[in-house]
Order: C-alpha cells, then sequence, then structure tokens
C-alpha cells in the first residue's frame, strides 16, 4: 500500500493560500476523518502549521483520481477550489512520499533548516489521528521509524546548533558575556516590537529583572504589566545604565540617544562590568563608538542579522549528514514493507503446518494414543510442534530473506505449490498490493 | 656576540609584542604587517644566535645544553607564532607568543653575557626553602590565571569583532573573576617569597641580579593591576593583558633563577 502526500507548503504558495487552506485545530480531526471515509484510503493523518498544510494518506494505490479526491478534502469544508492545490501544491507517493515526511520532520523542509516546532507540530497532528482511529498499523510503523530518524537527525548533527533568530541571537550572545543570565538585568529602551520581542525571549531564557522605560510612561506601565516587566521613568536612564546588564534600544528617535560621551563616564561609575547593549532601532539609537568603549559590546540589528545568517549557513552544511541518517532509516522502513508483502504466505505455511499437526495428533490421541494422560499429550504436542518448526524454519528464512528481491514472487509460488496452499492463500505476494493490508481503521465513511 | 644577538632579538620581539597587542585591544581586524616584519626579523635573529653558539665561536665561552635547547625553543617558538599570525590568522599568538619569546631572549642573553657567579656550596637553610616554596606556590597560581587571561582576551576580541565564539568556553564574567581570583591568592604568596628571598638572600652578600628585577617588575606590575581592581573595579581586555605582561616577567624570573 503506497503512502501518499498532497500539500502545499512555504515553498510552493503565498501566505494567503496557506492561510486559506490551514485547518484549524479543532477541525483536524474533522478532516482527517474524512479523508479515511474515502474509498481506496486506509489510515491518514494531516498536518497544518502556518508554513504548510498536508495530508499523508496510506491507500491500496496511487492515481490521478485518487488524488484528486483526497485533496478535495482539505479545500472543500471551506469551499476552496481544488484546482488551486493542485497548481501550488505538490503530490508525492511511495518511497518519495516517506522521503518527503522524513525530510519535514527533520526539518529539512521548514523555512527554517533545524528548527524544532515541527516535529511537535506533527506528534500533534500524530495523536489528533490516533484519537479519531486514522492511525493504523503501517502508518504507526512508517512514523516510529521517522520520528525516531528525526530525533536522530537532532541530536547527532549540528542541525539544531546554531540558533538563527535575533532574540535568541541575544540570548547567546548574552550567555557568552554573563555566567547566569537569572542573575542579569535587563532594560529596555522604547516601545519597538524588535526590542520587546528580544526581552522576551531573555526573560524565557531566565532573566527574571526587566525593566522598560519609554519617552510615553503610560506606555511603558502598560507594556510592563502586560509581560510582569518593571517600568522606570526615562529620567532615571543614567542611573539605570549604571545598574543594568544587558540594554535592548528600540525606539523611533531619530538621532542616537546614547553616545560615547555619556557613556565613558559611566562604563567608569559601573567599575568596568560587562555592559551588554542590542541596538534593534533603524535609526540607530546607539552611537558606533560607544562599542569601543572598555567593556561594553554594542550589537545593532545588522549584527545579528550576520550572526543569524552565519548561523543558517551552518545549519546547511549539516544536511547532508541529516540525509545520510535518513537514507538510512528509509532502507529500514523499506527492510520492514518488504517483510511485510511475504507476510502472508509465512502466515500460510505456518496456519497450514498447524492444522495438519492439530488433526493429525486429535486423530491419534482419540485412537491409538487413547490412554495418554493430559501432561503426556501435551508432552507429545510440544515435541511435534518442535518438530514442524525445525523442519519449516529453512524454508520461511529463505522466503524472508528473499523477499523484495527478483526471486520473490518465484520463490512464493514455489513454496504455495510445495505446501498445497490455495492460490487464495497467501497471495499478493509479489507487488505488495494486497499483502498484509492492513485492516482499516474502524472509521464511519461518510458520504463525501 | 650571541648575547648581543639575543638582546636585538629581544628588541625586535617587544616591538611585535607591542603592535599586536595594540591591535588586539583596539579590536582591529586590520593584519599587523610591521609586526610580522618585527617577529620574522627577531627570530632570524634568534636563528643566527642559535647557530653561532652551536659553532666554534661558542667555543672560549662555552654555552650550557640547557641554554642552547632553550634558544631553539625560542626560535621554534618564533617561527609557529608567526605562521599562526600570518597563515592561520591567530589574532591571540602573536600578543601572548612575542612577549614571552623576548623575555626567553633577554634571560638568555643576560645568562650568557653577564653570567652570575657561582653560588658558595653550603647547607640548605629553611628560609631559602620558605623562599623559593612561596614563590613556586605563587609562580603556579599565576599559571592558570595567565591562561585564563589569554581565554578572556581571546573572547573579548571575537565579541567585539563581532565574530564566531569559540565553542565551549565559559562567559567573559567567569573567565575573568576566576583569573583575578586565583591572583589575590598568589599574589600576597608571591609577596612573601620576593621579600623573603630579598631580605635574607643566600649568598650572605647583597647582590641586585637581572632575576630580582624582572620578580620585582612583576611585582610591581601584578600590584599596579591589583590596585586598579581594588579601586575602580578595573577590567577587561586592558586589565588582562596587564596581567599577561607581568606573567611574563615573572616567567623571565623564573628562567633566570633556573639558569644560573
Amino acid at each position: 500500500m503506497p503512502l501518499v502526500v498532497l500539500g502545499l507548503n512555504h515553498k510552493t504558495a503565498p501566505i494567503s493560500l496557506r492561510e486559506a487552506f490551514a485547518i484549524p485545530g479543532d477541525e483536524l480531526a474533522h478532516v482527517v476523518r474524512r479523508v479515511v471515509a474515502e474509498p481506496g484510503v486506509a489510515e491518514a493523518f494531516v498536518v497544518s502549521t502556518c508554513n504548510r498544510v498536508e495530508i499523508y494518506a496510506l491507500a491500496d494505490h496511487d492515481d490521478h483520481e485518487l488524488r484528486a479526491r483526497v485533496g478535495a478534502c482539505l479545500g472543500d469544508s471551506r469551499a476552496l477550489d481544488p484546482a488551486t492545490l493542485e497548481r501550488h501544491g505538490y503530490a508525492h507517493a511511495g518511497d518519495d512520499a516517506i522521503r518527503h515526511l522524513m525530510r519535514v520532520c527533520a526539518s529539512l523542509d521548514s523555512l527554517v533548516v533545524g528548527e524544532a516546532q515541527i516535529l511537535a507540530q506533527v506528534r500533534e497532528a500524530v495523536a489528533v489521528a490516533r484519537e479519531a482511529g486514522t492511525i493504523g498499523p503501517v502508518l504507526d510503523r512508517i512514523l516510529q521509524v521517522t520520528l525516531r530518524a528525526a530525533k536522530a537527525v537532532r541530536t547527532q548533527t549540528g542541525i539544531a546548533r546554531n540558533t538563527v533568530s535575533i532574540g535568541s541571537v541575544a540570548v547567546d550572545l548574552a550567555r557568552r558575556i554573563f555566567p547566569s543570565l537569572p542573575e542579569t538585568r535587563v532594560l529596555v529602551i522604547g516601545a519597538g516590537k524588535m526590542g520587546r520581542l528580544t526581552a522576551k525571549a531573555l526573560a524565557a531564557a531566565g532573566v527574571h529583572r526587566v525593566y522598560i522605560t519609554n519617552r510615553s510612561p503610560q506606555r511603558a506601565f502598560e507594556l510592563a504589566a502586560e509581560h510582569g516587566w518593571h517600568a522606570r521613568d526615562q529620567a532615571e536612564l543614567d542611573d539605570l545604565l549604571t545598574e543594568v546588564d544587558v540594554v535592548i534600544t528600540a525606539t523611533g528617535a531619530a538621532r542616537p540617544i546614547l553616545d560615547r560621551t555619556r557613556m565613558k563616564p559611566l562604563v567608569k561609575r559601573r567599575k568596568y562590568r560587562p555592559l551588554f547593549l542590542v541596538d534593534i532601532a533603524l535609526p540607530r539609537d546607539v552611537d558606533p563608538a560607544v562599542g569601543e568603549l572598555e567593556s561594553v559590546y554594542l550589537y545593532n540589528i545588522d549584527d545579528l542579522e550576520q550572526i543569524s545568517a552565519e548561523n543558517r549557513a551552518r545549519r546547511h552544511a549539516e544536511v547532508g549528514a541529516a540525509e545520510t541518517i535518513l537514507a538510512a532509516a528509509i532502507a529500514d522502513l523499506e527492510g520492514w514493507q518488504r517483510g511485510q508483502r511475504v507476510k502472508p504466505t509465512l502466515a500460510a505455511i505456518r496456519h497450514h503446518a498447524d492444522d495438519v499437526l492439530h488433526a493429525e495428533l486429535d486423530r491419534v490421541f482419540r485412537k491409538q494414543l487413547s490412554g495418554l494422560s493430559e501432561a503426556e499429550r501435551d508432552a507429545v504436542r510440544a515435541a511435534t510442534a518442535a518438530v514442524i518448526n525445525k523442519l519449516l524454519h529453512p524454508a520461511l528464512a529463505t522466503l524472508r530473506e528473499h523477499a523484495g528481491s527478483t526471486r520473490e514472487g518465484e520463490l512464493a509460488n514455489a513454496a504455495r505449490a510445495l505446501f498445497g496452499l490455495g492460490q487464495g492463500e497467501g497471495e499478493g505476494d509479489g507487488d505488495g498490493s494486497a499483502a498484509e493490508a492492513p485492516s482499516a481503521p474502524q472509521t464511519t465513511k461518510e458520504t463525501p | 656576540m650571541v648575547a648581543l644577538l639575543l638582546f636585538a632579538a629581544a628588541a625586535g620581539l617587544s616591538a611585535a609584542g607591542w603592535l599586536y597587542a595594540e591591535r588586539l585591544v583596539r579590536f582591529d581586524l586590520a593584519e599587523p604587517r610591521l609586526g610580522h616584519v618585527f617577529m620574522g626579523a627577531a627570530t632570524a635573529t634568534i636563528g643566527v644566535a642559535a647557530a653561532m653558539a652551536f659553532g666554534a665561536d661558542a667555543a672560549d665561552a662555552p654555552i650550557r645544553a640547557g641554554a642552547l635547547v632553550l634558544m631553539c625553543v625560542a626560535f621554534g617558538l618564533g617561527a609557529v607564532g608567526l605562521v599562526a599570525q600570518v597563515a592561520w590568522k591567530s589574532a591571540l599568538t602573536g600578543p601572548v607568543l612575542a612577549p614571552i619569546i623576548g623575555v626567553v631572549c633577554v634571560a638568555l642573553a643576560l645568562h650568557i653575557g653577564l653570567p652570575e657567579p657561582t653560588l658558595p656550596v653550603g647547607g640548605v637553610r629553611a628560609i631559602t626553602i620558605l623562599h623559593v616554596s612561596l614563590t613556586i606556590v605563587g609562580f603556579i597560581l599565576f599559571i592558570p590565571a595567565f591562561v585564563l587571561s589569554i581565554l578572556y582576551v581571546g573572547q573579548v576580541y571575537r565579541l567585539k569583532t563581532k565574530q564566531a565564539a569559540t565553542k565551549g568556553l565559559p562567559s567573559l564574567v567567569t573567565l575573568e573573576r576566576s583569573a583575578w581570583r586565583l591572583l589575590y591568592v598568589g599574589y600576597p604568596l608571591y609577596t612573601a617569597g620576593i621579600l623573603i628571598g630579598f631580605v635574607w638572600q643566600d649568598t650572605g652578600e647583597f647582590h641586585i641580579h637581572a632575576r630580582q628585577i624582572f620578580a620585582a617588575l612583576s611585582w610591581v606590575i601584578y600590584g599596579f593591576a591589583i590596585w586598579r581592581r581594588v579601586r575602580t573595579g578595573w577590567r577587561g581586555a586592558r586589565a588582562a593583558v596587564a596581567l599577561m605582561t607581568a606573567f611574563t616577567v615573572t616567567l623571565g624570573a623564573v628562567l633566570l633563577y633556573s639558569l644560573r
């Protein structure tokens, strides 16, 4: 049964389209049930994030008609044209679909390579599908291998090692200067959005004391109340600059508010304690000459962007190593799938042997060995079962070994002929279409 | 002649060290070409001095094997330092190695040119043991402080010039605090060691030797740095460079002591 993926992402569709196709969390279960209700679809889950909307469906075949029906599940509830999905979307099937899923989970297909959210988002999507009863044994196995491989990519490569957002770059720099972020005091000058985001990133990293000062004290009080910070009067700015360790400036001032003349005596008053200045304002709030002062580390938005770009490049350099891990996982999955293809024949041989054994034992226990106690009968059963196992083992092992090879069909036919199995028993070996067809999850088939 | 060449090399290395350190504390990314010229010339001079020391000219005034080995080490370090600066663009190698090699050259030149009189043979006095022990313990504590200062200056340089961090290093504040704490413990011991050695010299006569000047100079530099630190909270790259300089001078005193 091939895995089919249909969807659109940040590479193929503009944000307006992604917004239109995005599925709210509370509708996800309904959509995934709707997908499984399509004829030919056995298992499915749906991933919907700000950068991608994707349906993963395990179907009994893959053709244009099936893709159109499954794709329609994305659009019909919001009256979207299915042709839009065809124009701006993509579809993969079989190994390509598995590779795509692995790349998505390992964050190789993300807007920011190596970001951590996508793995959590896929896990959430799978949890919703599991609750909706649309995950069966095959998708379960594929997801197990995929999520394990994605975790290995994160831990065994440097793909997630270097931070790339402006806020996290600032946090990293602060960590290089100060030994303990919880003891670090941060001052936000101005109410600019980027400044607030950076301060929030520092607060999320453990900073407890964040002060904010603004030209409009009212706005400073509002923001302080909103984020749990402390509002201070701008008249106290010099005292604050002496006291704090990190300063984030994000005002709309046309000229620098912190220049060398103002900062030089403050550096002495600070007893040369390090001061990390993050100037996110445009035009800049801090005169570049301030960065030349002893123990002052000044970074403006361009500096942070440059570090972010370098870190992104470092992450991209790890993609090759990540792909190697994924290739090994795909090979592992292929091996499992091959094993699944001969499973019906193996099971049929085993059942046939068991049936013969039980019939013969029942016969002799009724006639020649009727005087045996139950314990003695158990001993006879165990001994004959062991003989059967030993006799079957080479045949079953050979079938397993050649699963997926060019000889698979020939050996499966030979086994069926040699063991006297009917054509219907174990059928499907060789093309993989009906073999080990997982029972479709118990879902209500809706009329589309 | 060998001593003169070593003095000349030391002068060149001092100039190179100054130019390198100046660039480091100004956080200048430009290549210090003049520093390379001085470092290259000084290294070549050390090579010539070593060759002469091995040659016939030195036969009249034999140079001890230890001094010869030290000369070769200084030459090798100079060459490595130059390659690191020029080829690998290492900003720290020059400012660290040039002064150290310079001090080694001065110590060797003084040892060869102005040999100290042989010490009278006598029993080892308890006061001498105390003097040597305290000085050595102080010096041992200065070693990690010196290493931490190098790491600190390197990190400050990278932060100021917006370069990627060296992975796995503690924060700047941790590096700086640790170096100074070692100094706060080592300096009183070093002071006591110097004082005891100065007051109760084991020769019984009062002499001022080069090693004593080196020790006194390093004591003054360390003392000045600590005084500024206590008074004004002095820290930063310049303070760290002061600690590195003091250690380099201390190293000169230790070398002269070992070579006598």
